[in-house]
């Protein structure tokens, strides 16, 4: 594989994380502009475990994930409670606190006679494991696919269990869930401890990609692209976000003829697709159409 | 496993309508109460009040002696509590299946949400198909309710509700806009498969229903309780007859 | 000190009134239809640029620029509800937001296409000396905007309360299903709603543009941001509710960014705004979110 493909697939499978942790949040009839906090906590906790600390990656990594599960859980915990715009509004004023906090962050170490770490707005610089273990960017994008396959992998599992079917019907109906003796807090902070995690698992994986990240690069666009995939791609399915990330990167990528006007061609498509589809490609109907063909 | 049931001057209000007006109503064990009374007598908010829907102004409700006072609408879920709804509450883009398996979700232990044996699926599966066959509905278990007729949702509701296996079940008006033989047929369903080894209070106005299900009827008007007892006596009463059929039912 | 606090809630009250004109304009078109229009900060921004096209054309005056502003808004925003609002029926808020942020990415690719720098200028009202009040000063431009946003709410308040189409507006806002019955036309009043709404909104761009005398398509994300954040502070649903919003945020921004500098500006603002939102849900206006009340309403 080119170097090109090679980095293509790794942004579309970095921003899967993104999208995905949006859509759990979705499933679950939450509307969060502010995933990409949990991102940069990821990054950040992650750089900082293996930069400064030397931890192993896959510790490094561990602890990004935990950090954005649990902080994600505690900001669910007093704003589940709020109602769909005030939700969004708190975690996008979440998230821009964060990016802010971020660009006054420094913690720096000297390691092997450099000064390492997050710098404040100067962003975070040689977050080197990658290069220092000798990892090729295609075995890079092999763990970023891992780390996808995992993700898959767990909401598969609560698929068959029972945690997609509690986060769909609180999503659904949260009063006719209450009644039917679902606990709708517990599970909607479930579901932002589990959204957390995955946004950063992805920032983790990013950061060691990047080897530099920075305040900037976590701004409310992104947490608006990432909603935006699973609303494109289709809340039925897991893979509706990944594929709402396929059709933004992977096809206008390749699509280079309309080069300068992506965003034109983008944006007409995906106003397209909403007014055939209000509920993303891959809605629920699909979906089970989908897996009753498969049954077959 | 029926639930006794004691309802204590309840009151509830909405802005200036008092919807509810000191009622008080209790249930034996196994007991089946016919609810009636015209439109907007507060049936509906008895049902709201009991599952914890809305919280009374006054006045007190037991279930099997354990005040539900402050108790959230999933708390008393699990007390045993469920209910129909007059105006159907279906989950509209999960399948029929998952309609009614979204009563089974409530007393799981956190590591089902990530893990059901093969073993437990099928049990599951099994009994809630079982359950759906009772209603003709096995055939639709993956459609949407959408697709569903309005009697089919209505057996739908009622599907979910035994598949919670509660101890109390409140159904509102479960044969509302159905024809003397659908009434009929639901009449059967509810007799065979809801009412034994259970309490309930059956909101309706179909006559018909409400005199082969309710040995005992309770009359509300404006809010309060105007009779009370076995029901031919009760519909025989003036004062009901004056309230409740001197206004035209619909 | 004292004298400080008064000048940034002097400078804070006059962005404020912009902030608060973002947020009437959210207001109007999310009480209308229940929806979530993202793209009406672009749709705004749209409207500054053609303004500034028609002034570096033409060096057109202050009375054209400001038409082209609202001719630009308006079309971007019909433009808008066209595809994301009235091409998406039924219970679909979600798929309209996501539209609306498709439409957003296409205004913004098109400005940039047409205006390739990074900054243009736009006219200002610098003309008019510096007012002295004792020891305060205040900008001619915040004085302007302040006045007319003032202008520009009363008119509102005439128009909601006193014409046939405000009547059908405010019937909508308040119980849809009643608008429905009593033979209001729906998807007309909503169109003109966003009419309006790109009205103010181009009002306000104008303003905030002509005082900062120089804009970038990033103008349209930061409108967004401000309008909503200041509509969810103010409480949703109600128009005073919103233009309080905005003044809070106009002042608590301007003594923040006086005592902290810009990091700690952000930083203050965005705890504020968790805060806000966590301990007053229902807004500064004491008003329930319009979302939790049609739920509410939906009878069991
Ligand atoms: N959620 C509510 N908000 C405001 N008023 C309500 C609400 N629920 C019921 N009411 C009012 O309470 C009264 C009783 O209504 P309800 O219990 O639905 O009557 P019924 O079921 O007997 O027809 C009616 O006047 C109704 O308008
Ligand atoms: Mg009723």
């Amino acid at each position: 594989m080119d170097a090109f493909t090679i980095s293509v697939l790794s942004n579309i499978g970095l921003f899967s994380f993104l999208a995905i942790s949006a859509w759990v949040l979705l499933i679950c009839g939450e509307i969060s502009f502010g995933q990409q906090a949990y991102f940069a906590i990821g990054a950040y906790a992650g750089g900082i475990a293996t930069a400064v600390w030397q931890w192993p990656f896959a510790l490094g990594v561990g602890f990004g994930v935990v950090l954005g599960a649990v902080i994600g859980g505690l900001v669910a915990w007093p704003t589940t409670r709020l109602s769909g715009m005030h939700y969004a509004i708190a975690t996008l004023a979440f998230a821009e606190f964060v990016r802010s906090c971020l660009n006054v962050f420094s913690y720096q170490r000297e390691v092997d006679g450099y000064l390492t770490g997050p710098d404040g707005a100067n962003g975070f610089r040689d977050i080197r494991w990658a290069y220092e273990a000798g990892v090729e960017p295609l075995g890079y994008l092999g763990i970023i696919a891992a780390g996808l396959a995992a993700v898959i992998g767990l909401i598969a599992c609560m698929a068959r269990g029972r945690g997609m079917a509690q986060l769909r019907i609180v999503g659904e109906d949260p009063i006719l869930a209450g009644m039917q003796g679902l606990n709708v807090n517990r599970i909607r902070i479930a579901a932002a401890t589990l959204a957390g995690g995955i946004a950063a698992l992805g920032g983790a994986l990013y950061a060691h990609l990047a080897t530099y990240v920075e305040p900037a690069q976590f701004g409310v666009m992104i947490g608006v692209h990432s909603l935006a995939y699973g609303l494109i791609g289709g809340l039925g399915t897991v893979f509706g976000p990944i594929l709402g990330v396929l059709v933004d990167i992977g096809l206008l990528e390749s699509l280079r003829v309309f080069s300068s006007y992506r965003m034109i061609v983008f944006g007409g498509l995906v106003a397209l697709v909403l007014i055939l589809r209000p509920r993303g490609i891959l809605d629920e109907k699909t979906v089970r159409r989908i897996q009753a063909w498969l049954r077959r | 496993m029926a639930a006794a049931v004691e309802i204590q001057g309840l009151s509830c209000r909405f802005g200036g309508v008092k919807a509810l007006d000191a009622v008080d109503i209790r249930l034996s064990p196994g007991e089946v109460l016919g609810l009636i009374g015209p439109n907007g007598s507060g049936k509906t908010s008895l049902f709201n009040l009991l599952t914890g829907h809305h919280n009374p102004e006054a006045g007190a409700i037991l279930l099997d002696g354990l005040d539900l006072a402050g108790q959230s609408p999933s708390q008393i879920a699990r007390f045993g509590i469920a209910r129909t709804f007059q105006n159907l509450r279906l989950l509209r883009r999960l399948s029929v299946y998952e309609n009614v398996r979204a009563a089974r979700h409530a007393c799981a232990p956190l590591r089902d949400a990530f893990w059901l044996s093969p073993a437990a699926r099928r049990q599951e599966r099994d009994s809630l198909m079982n359950l759906l066959d009772i209603f003709g509905l096995s055939e639709k278990a993956q459609k949407t309710p959408a697709e569903l007729t309005l009697v089919q949702m209505r057996h739908l509701e009622i599907a979910r509700l035994l598949a919670a296996d509660p101890k109390l079940v409140l159904l509102d008006e479960p044969a509302a806009g159905m024809t003397s033989a659908e009434t009929q047929a639901i009449t059967e369903v509810i007799a065979t498969h809801v009412l034994p080894g259970r309490s309930a209070i059956v909101i309706e106005h179909k006559m018909q229903l409400v005199a082969a299900l309710c040995p005992r009827i309770a009359v509300l008007n404006a809010g309060r309780k105007i009779a009370d007892g076995p029901t031919g006596q009760v519909l025989a009463d003036s004062a009901v007859r004056q309230s409740y059929f001197g206004a035209k039912p619909c | 000190m004292l004298l400080d606090i008064v000048q940034n809630t002097l400078d804070g009250l006059a962005i404020g009134s912009a902030y608060g004109l973002l947020a009437i304009g959210f207001t109007l078109i999310f009480g209308v239809m229940r929806r979530l229009n993202i793209a009406f900060g672009p749709s705004i921004m749209v409207g500054i640029f053609a303004g500034a096209w028609l002034h570096s054309q033409w060096s057109a005056g202050m009375i054209p620029v400001f038409l082209a502003t609202l001719a630009g808004a308006v079309l971007a925003s019909a433009y808008v509800e066209r595809i994301s609002f009235a091409a998406i029926r039924g219970d679909a808020a979600l798929a309209s937001m996501a539209s609306s942020f498709a439409i957003w990415m296409q205004l913004e690719e098109a400005v940039v296409h047409v205006f390739p720098g990074r900054t243009y200028a736009f006219p200002t009202l610098q003309t008019i000396p510096m007012l002295e009040i004792g020891p305060v000063f205040l900008r001619p431009e915040y004085l302007a905007m302040f006045l007319t946003a003032a202008a520009l709410i009363l008119l509102l308040q005439w128009i909601l309360t006193r014409t046939r189409f405000g009547l059908e507006v405010r019937t909508l806002a308040d119980n849809p299903e009643a608008a429905r019955v009593s033979g209001v036309n729906v998807a007309q009043v909503a169109f003109l709603t966003f009419l309006l709404a790109a009205v103010i909104g181009g009002v306000a761009g104008f303003l905030i543009a002509a005082t900062d005398g120089q804009i970038t398509p990033k103008i349209g994300l930061w409108a967004t941001m401000k309008g909503l954040i200041a509509m969810v502070i103010g409480g949703l649903g109600s128009l005073r509710g919103a233009l309080i919003g905005g003044l809070v945020l106009g002042v608590v921004e301007a003594q923040a960014q006086w005592f902290l500098g810009a990091a700690g500006r952000e930083i203050v603002t965005y705890t504020l705004l968790f805060l806000a939102l966590v301990m007053l849900p229902s807004g500064l206006a004491g008003r329930a979110d319009a979302g939790a009340r049609t739920e509410a309403l939906r009878r069991l």
